[in-house]
């Protein structure tokens, strides 16, 4: 999978493409909307990831006239402008989706997981990671074949840890995704720590091996290994 | 040409002079208009006068010749008379003056009926007053024109019309200087204000115009300059601390990211401490972030692009829904949460809003209470047209020294404490914004020790 980012600022760009990296894509980093529209025009990308204030060519202008060339590779914006009016120009412009600088690394990888998926993805009714099962058609949880009782809260919250298995989930994915708190100035941070405490005491701590570890500052990862 | 721009002053003046000029024109008018008619009708008087000695004399032969006789008459050779047939024939004329020139009579003239009076300018300008009409004398018509000079007349009008110009430019001059002298003392505080207002910028805000007179127009203008400039004065201050407060707020995670990280890097550690030194540092980067969507936040609601949804809301519903929500971080503290009051109540409001209002009084009152203590959450609908939702904890209350500023931005009871709890110093005032913009308000009573009462007073139609 090949990504284009295009980003003037150095250090992001190369921390990003040095973590995508090690996620198995490959990176071309562009620095300004020119060098990126070539590159966009002369080699094949899957995806494009773009940064809206850019010297020289402006993304949104890159990204209008890309759209109007007919060129639909999935297109994820990234800038420090949050006001509903950008994020509403950014996604009429052609855009695919759209985060919000700073923003989480787990969370970029995992908007790029689903945009590279669309439309192939199929519902997955099961999941397993180690002993740990998970049905969602019969909404059971089996631990060492001992089953686990959860409450619906933390049912969600296991089940989308489960969607992203070996993947660090932020508290911002969580409080979007499991808890619809859309208000990032509405922080519930203490909340998701509490309930994470809670699964935590239910799925991991009557067993030997640990599953649902804390990445200290940057949110949690449901995996056999530990780090 | 290019026209200079009056002050007021001469403006006010000018105008002034204009309608003074105006009224006495039209006074003037009026004043000889009234005497010239007066000194006619004494001429006319004296032509009927005239008449009646004049016809006393007068006697007609059978023949239709007329005899003239002036016998008792001392003043006859003075009187200006003609006399004429019907069809226009003159039978007699006495010319005192050298009247040569007046126009004869035409028969149409001379059958008119009745007496009227005319006046007449002569080709030497000689000006007349005419008073002509058909008499009968003993049985036969005749056609009798007497005949006054207006010279007297006008030249008594003259007199009046010049002495008038006399008067009238010295009046106008007299009325203007004096108009000129007491509005350039009325407008006086009109420069001095000018002055000070050019003296006020952003560095000496707190200065006034010198309001000379409360209850005249320009002391209100000054009054309303000056609570302009308090009001300018209070926001422009509000801004600086604003300014300064969040300075101050980014310096705290920002001093402990660099810190974590230069201690971290003096000695040579294991990978694991390093994992920890990172993860210490992202988390005072997540702090910088929240700080920073706050006062995006913040910035957005002071500058009103802040779209509102409207719903209805069934508070009941809402608020257990909302107390659900948060109630896991109670639990942790053994304390319980009550729902009490009314049910069955609906509002129309911004649910996302009044949610975000609700929660930060809820993490608020669970972050500060002790221990095994209940938080009730009581509803109430007074008077059928307010909504009041109390948030009642047994914490340490607020001390009254704090009570009014709790809702100002980056305001902290205890800086030390609550910035260990997480807190800014944002969320009481996003909330009362919040409430503001829900068109409520945010009430607090709180007695120390005992806990305190937050009252939401929400509109319900």
């Amino acid at each position: 999978m090949r990504i284009l980012f295009i980003e003037d600022e150095w250090k992001v760009a190369r921390a990003v493409a040095e973590g995508l990296e090690r996620e198995g894509y490959q990176i071309e980093l562009a620095h300004n909307g020119e060098e990126g529209f070539f590159l966009l025009n002369s080699r094949k990308f899957d995806l494009l990831l773009l940064d809206l204030m850019l010297p020289g060519r402006d993304g949104l202008e890159i990204l209008k006239t890309i759209r109007s060339q007919g060129m639909t590779l999935p297109t994820l914006i990234l800038t420090a402008r949050d006001t509903l009016e950008d994020r509403v120009v950014g996604l009429n412009s052609g855009a695919d989706d759209y985060l919000t600088k700073p923003f989480a690394f787990p969370e970029l990888l995992a908007r790029i997981r689903v945009l590279l998926r669309r439309g192939r993805g199929k519902d997955i009714l099961r999941f397993q990671v180690a002993d740990l099962e998970m049905d969602l058609v019969t909404r059971k949880i089996v631990r060492a074949g001992q089953p686990i009782h959860l409450t619906a809260r933390e049912f969600d919250l296991l089940e989308y840890l489960l969607r992203h298995d070996r993947q660090v989930v932020s508290r911002e994915m969580l409080a979007r995704d499991v808890w619809q708190e859309t208000n990032r100035a509405t922080p519930i941070d203490n909340l998701i720590d509490v309930h994470i405490a809670r699964l935590r005491r239910k799925i991991d701590d009557p067993f030997p091996q640990k599953l649902l570890h804390t990445v200290r500052g940057v949110g949690f990862i449901l995996s056999e290994e530990t780090l | 040409m290019h026209v200079r721009p009056i002050n007021v002053r001469t403006r006010l003046t000018l105008w002034y002079v204009l309608i003074l000029a105006l009224m006495l024109l039209a006074y003037a008018g009026t004043f000889i208009t009234l005497v010239f008619l007066n000194l006619r009708k004494d001429l006319d008087r004296q032509l009927e006068q005239d008449y009646e000695i004049v016809e006393e004399y007068i006697t007609a032969a059978s023949d239709g010749s007329l005899n003239i006789e002036p016998d008792n008459d001392p003043y006859f050779h003075e009187r200006w008379f003609d006399i004429w047939t019907t069809d226009g024939m003159l039978m007699y004329a006495s010319r005192p003056f050298s009247g040569k020139s007046l126009p004869g009579v035409s028969s149409a003239e001379a059958s008119e009926v009745g007496f009227t009076f005319h006046s007449l300018t002569l080709a030497n300008q000689v000006r007349l007053r005419i008073m002509s009409g058909k008499i009968n004398i003993e049985g036969q018509w005749f056609y009798i024109r007497l005949i006054q000079s207006e010279e007297r007349l006008w030249r008594e009008l003259k007199v009046y019309v010049q002495l008038l110009l006399l008067l009238f430019p010295p009046g106008l001059l007299i009325a203007g200087l004096g108009g000129y002298v007491l509005a350039k003392r009325f407008l006086a505080p009109v420069d001095r204000m000018a002055e000070t207002a050019r003296r006020i910028s952003e560095k000496n805000l707190q200065e006034r115009l010198p309001v000379h007179n409360t209850a005249d127009e320009l002391g209100r203008l000054a009054g309303a300059f000056n609570a302009l400039l308090e009001r300018l004065q209070e926001s422009f201050d509000r801004l600086k601390q604003f300014t300064s407060d969040a300075a101050h707020e980014l310096r705290t995670p920002l001093t402990a990211i660099r810190s974590i990280g230069e201690v971290g890097l003096q000695n040579r550690r294991e990978a694991e401490q390093y994992r920890e030194i990172i993860g210490s540092m992202l988390e005072e980067n997540q702090r910088l972030t929240r700080l920073v969507d706050n006062l995006l936040f913040l910035s957005r609601t002071d500058a009103g692009s802040f779209a509102l949804a409207s719903e209805i809301i069934d508070v009941s519903a809402f608020v257990r829904k909302t107390i659900e929500l948060i109630l896991p971080l109670a639990e942790e503290k053994d304390q319980e949460i009550r729902l009490e009051g009314e049910s069955f109540l609906r509002i129309t409001a911004d649910p996302a809003l009044l949610k975000q209002v609700l929660l930060n009084l809820l993490d608020n009152a669970i972050k500060y209470s002790p221990k095994q203590t209940i938080i009730v959450v009581h509803l109430e609908a007074v008077d059928q047209n307010a909504l009041h939702i109390r948030v009642i904890d047994q914490g340490p209350g607020i001390p009254r020294e704090h009570q009014t500023k709790i809702f100002e931005r980056f305001y902290r009871v205890d800086k030390g404490r609550s910035r260990e709890l997480g807190g800014a110093g944002l969320g009481l005032s996003i909330a009362a914004w919040a409430m503001s913009a829900l068109g409520g308000t945010i009430q607090l009573e709180s007695q120390p020790g005992k806990g305190s009462i937050f009252t939401l007073i929400l509109p319900i139609h």
